[in-house]
């Protein structure tokens, strides 16, 4: 019989899995490009992690912000193995007479991040995706503020050379990239 | 002219879905389950020759047996749980004093359990109602003690466990030693601190996992 402790556990996990799966499952859609299965596998690890550390979680304060750096670090582990074995398009452009709708400017974008180094989206997912400042940003990727602003500055200009001129891009976040 | 976090937000999919949980919670309770088997499974590898020197420890700390009134080493009592000032090992961990009334039950590079003698539940693997010493590479928590010249840190835990740890000897593996302990058997923040301040790491430890 599970004890009260455990009870409590699981129902604030439940409680956190129904309001958080679908936004973590959005973030991990961005940082695989759209691989919907690489994505779903990413936030099971995720949570799977998160309930076994609870205790921790749950002292800690902050499980989002806990979910999102085991997610991130769940990401860049799995892609730093499989990167080197991957071609991706560089070259590819983009044709604004092609995109009709949401769901080919989604897929296009989608593509347009698949052309970009692990680091370099997880930087642009977490800087212009979930709005976090440099300084959250390079904690949450354990490097420094000054690659923070390398990478995402080599990302946007990848990006721009991708996607533009079907797609204009813009960042605006608070902070110079 | 595209923002970005807004291409980024369409590409993102759907903001709202139905989520049931429940699959989530099946594989943390499988995750948890194996962690704790992980932890203890290690340990039957040395139960023989940790159960070998349990029963030593346990005749020794008898307090009635002609053992422990005849053995040299002071009895001292700290509220709860009295101290043999006599060192014992298990696997690579050595121990200053043994609690008197308890006994080894597992030994293994990632840590060691200890129950009261006569406990029950005697498989290692299982950690309720025992300490459970473990060699652990993850970052310290809970209220920060001075004790000794070293630093400890206590925290309450579930189901009346808690758990006191603090970083290992220079001249030991580096990580932290902690003992998750039940806090209705007797065992108080004071003898915790006396206890784990007398574990000794050796070089063959290995960080536990989790």
């Amino acid at each position: 019989m599970p004890s009260n402790r455990s009870s409590e556990r699981d129902a604030e996990f439940v409680d956190f899995v129904t309001a958080q799966r679908t936004a973590l499952l959005r973030m991990a859609r961005l940082l695989t490009a759209g691989d919907d299965a690489s994505a779903e596998d990413l936030v099971q690890t995720t949570l799977t992690r998160l309930y076994v550390h609870w205790p921790r979680v749950r002292r800690a304060g902050n499980p989002v912000g806990y979910a999102r750096t085991s997610l991130t670090h769940a990401f860049v582990d799995e892609q730093r193995r499989a990167y080197s074995r991957r071609e991706t398009p560089t070259e590819q452009v983009f044709d604004s007479a092609t995109l009709d709708g949401d769901h080919d400017l989604a897929h296009t974008v989608l593509a347009a991040l698949a052309t970009l180094a692990p680091r370099q989206r997880a930087v642009v997912v977490l800087r212009h995706f979930l709005d976090l400042d440099v300084a959250e940003t390079a904690r949450m990727l354990g490097c420094t503020t000054g690659t923070v602003k390398s990478q995402n500055a080599k990302a946007l200009a990848n990006l721009r050379a991708v996607l533009e001129p079907a797609i204009t891009v813009t960042a605006s976040n608070r902070e110079p990239a | 002219m595209n923002d970005l976090n807004v291409l980024l937000d369409r590409a993102a999919g759907p903001a709202t879905a139905p989520v049931d949980a429940r699959a989530d919670l099946a594989r943390g309770h499988r995750a948890l389950s194996r962690t704790r088997r992980r932890r203890g499974a290690v340990g039957l590898v040395g139960v023989a020759a940790a159960g070998a020197m349990g029963i030593g420890v346990t005749r020794a700390l008898e307090p009635g047996s002609s053992l422990a009134a005849d053995s040299s080493p002071t009895l001292q009592k700290v509220t709860g749980i009295s101290f043999l000032a006599q060192p014992f090992e298990a696997g690579p961990y050595t121990f200053d004093q043994t609690p008197v009334g308890w006994e080894v039950q597992g030994a293994y590079p990632q840590g060691v359990t200890i129950a009261p003698v006569g406990f029950p539940d005697q498989e290692p693997a299982s950690f309720v109602g025992k300490l459970v010493i473990m060699f652990d590479g993850n970052p310290p928590f809970g209220e920060k003690i001075d004790h000794d010249g070293r630093t400890f840190w206590v925290s309450n835990g579930e189901d009346n466990v808690a758990t006191i740890m603090t970083r290992t000897r220079r001249d030991e593996p580096r990580g932290m030693v902690l003992i998750q302990y039940p806090t209705d058997a007797g065992w108080t923040r004071e003898t915790m601190l006396q206890f784990l301040s007398g574990v000794h790491v050796g070089p063959d430890a290995e960080k536990g996992i989790g």
